[in-house]
């Protein structure tokens, strides 16, 4: 699993002086109205992870891939490793920038970004396993043009849902409510992910997080495997 | 010893196309060629053989394992070249070469060095901006550096130049020389196999029409070659192909002994068939 993880590092590195800074430049520009800067690295980091799935369908490698002596399990537990290093790269990237943002806002004796902050950190990684969970084993199942139309849509169904929902059932999350968190971005995860580290603690939280994306990557992983099981080339 | 490679009654469906019942061994040391026209079902085969489609129902052995449920030990046992390789066309060989390398137990450094010197392959060439022939040769030398025990070839020459092409012949033939190694040669240049194949299998319309030593094939069939009027209710089920000119007919037979004892005395003319003649010939009616 380990050599395909770097197959797909060494796959990708070509393009990572491409898109790095481009992603940072689109981030730092993001991070001066604060806002939209979480969500902005949440797509970066889907785009990335969605890059790296292009780049065995554009150039017809997925046959060459199978036919190294691995198993499908392999392929894509080591996808999912090279997802949570994306994931970790957006993290870094995003946490470098803001925290630039934050600093110079200090300087100039402004408070620190209310988005630049560890709950919202815990709630990228939540948001990021989500997609990652849904993308793959929909690119498993359908390949890269069908599997990310399917993705799109199973994502875009479960954000109206939550935002519809969400508020419904727990009253959490709306602008003038009680448990909204001002500065924090919105959605349900963010403001629920700040509402459990104000309610049980930052480092509780960060457990609970990490292990609910744990789980959901786990799950989501042996649906994909199954699915990849099933591919002809 | 074991064949390295077994087909036991192996089918797989896909929609609108279906491998029938297939059966036939290589064994250790030899090459066998696999023939048919486009679209008979060599390139299922291949699959089949890496693991890249799943056998419908039957039983497929390579090194005597089922590559479904012994998925490295089998792909680590075998090198492929495709008729087009594709690898990641913005990398160079040298770094594709590195990509592959931890992957197999048996993987041969130096001989793929001597290799890449061997075939001029430019190391540092994207991959996708090569021939068609250098990359064949790029894949063959990736193919023989982790000391394959059966090479699986899809129509590895038809991008390569007379002269690569004789001497990749000549590698080959050396390579199952000892005895351990085996390939599987699927092509529709018969003239390849003319020269270096042991075994002959031929496939058409998704079934196997015959499996056996270049010998026995060219022994049993033959082209018969006289005046349509020696065709009639008797003679005609003797052959397996008939074409019919405005002053003669070409027949295929596959029983050559029948066809001589039938057919002595009539104004006909027996030729040995080539490969070409028996896949042109087969199931032609008229």
């Amino acid at each position: 699993m380990l050599n395909l993880f770097i197959k797909d590092i060494k796959v990708g590195a070509i393009f990572l002086w491409a898109v790095v800074p481009l992603y940072v430049v689109t981030a730092l520009q993001v991070s001066r109205v604060g806002a939209g800067f979480f969500w902005v690295n949440v797509t970066c980091a889907s785009l990335l992870l969605v890059a790296v799935s292009m780049l065995d369908w554009k150039n017809e490698a997925e046959p060459f891939v199978h036919s190294l002596p691995v198993t499908r399990a392999m392929v894509v537990r080591a996808r999912y490793l090279t997802a949570v290093v994306v994931g970790l790269l957006s993290l870094g990237i995003g946490s470098a920038i803001g925290s630039a943002r934050g600093i110079s806002l200090v300087m100039r004796a402004e408070p620190w970004p209310r988005w630049m902050a560890g709950d919202v950190g815990l709630a990228f990684v939540l948001v990021f396993a989500f997609i990652a969970s849904v993308y793959l084993p929909c690119y498993y199942r359908w390949g890269f043009g069908k599997g990310n139309v399917a993705a799109a849509l199973v994502l875009a169904a479960a954000s109206i849902a939550t935002d519809i929902v969400g508020p419904a059932v727990s009253g959490a999350g709306a602008p003038g409510s009680r448990l909204f968190y001002e500065g924090v971005p919105r959605g349900q995860v963010t403001q629920g992910v700040a509402r459990l580290a104000d309610r049980y603690g930052m480092a509780a939280a960060g457990l609970i997080v990490l292990g609910l994306a744990a789980v959901l990557l786990w799950v989501s992983a042996q649906v994909a495997a199954r699915a990849c099981r099933r591919q002809e080339f | 010893m074991d064949p390295i490679l077994e087909l036991r009654g192996v089918t797989k469906h896909y929609e609108g196309f279906s491998l029938r019942d297939v059966s036939f061994s290589l064994p250790r040391g030899y090459v066998c060629g696999l023939i048919g026209p486009n679209g008979a079902g060599k390139t299922t085969i291949v699959k089949l053989i890496l693991g890249l489609a799943h056998v419908s129902s039957g039983q497929l052995r390579v090194c005597g394992d089922d590559p479904a449920t012994a998925e490295i030990a089998v792909k680590n046992r075998i090198g492929f070249v495709h008729e087009v390789p594709s690898f990641y066309d913005y990398l160079t060989v040298e770094a594709i070469a590195s990509i592959v390398r931890p992957f197999y137990t048996r993987w041969d450094q130096p001989q793929f060095d001597a290799l890449a010197r061997e075939f001029n392959l430019p190391m540092r060439t994207w991959f996708g901006s090569l021939s068609r022939g250098t990359r064949t040769k790029a894949a063959l030398a990736l193919a023989f550096a982790h000391h394959a025990e059966l090479l699986v070839l899809d129509e590895p020459t038809s991008g390569l130049d007379p002269v690569f092409r004789r001497e990749l012949l000549d590698r080959l033939a050396a390579y199952v020389s000892d005895g351990l190694a085996s390939v599987l040669f699927s092509t529709h240049i018969t003239s390849d196999l003319d020269r270096m194949a042991d075994y002959i299998t031929f496939i058409r319309d998704g079934r196997l029409v015959f499996s056996s030593t270049r010998e026995e094939v060219f022994d049993r069939w033959v082209v018969v070659r006289g005046d349509p009027g020696v065709l009639d209710e008797a003679t005609r089920p003797l052959f397996t192909g008939v074409e019919i000119g405005a002053h003669a007919f070409t027949g295929l037979t596959d029983d050559a002994p029948r066809a001589r004892t039938h057919l002595a005395g009539r104004d006909i003319v027996i030729e040995p068939a080539t490969l070409d003649d028996i896949m042109c010939y087969t199931g032609r009616t008229c």
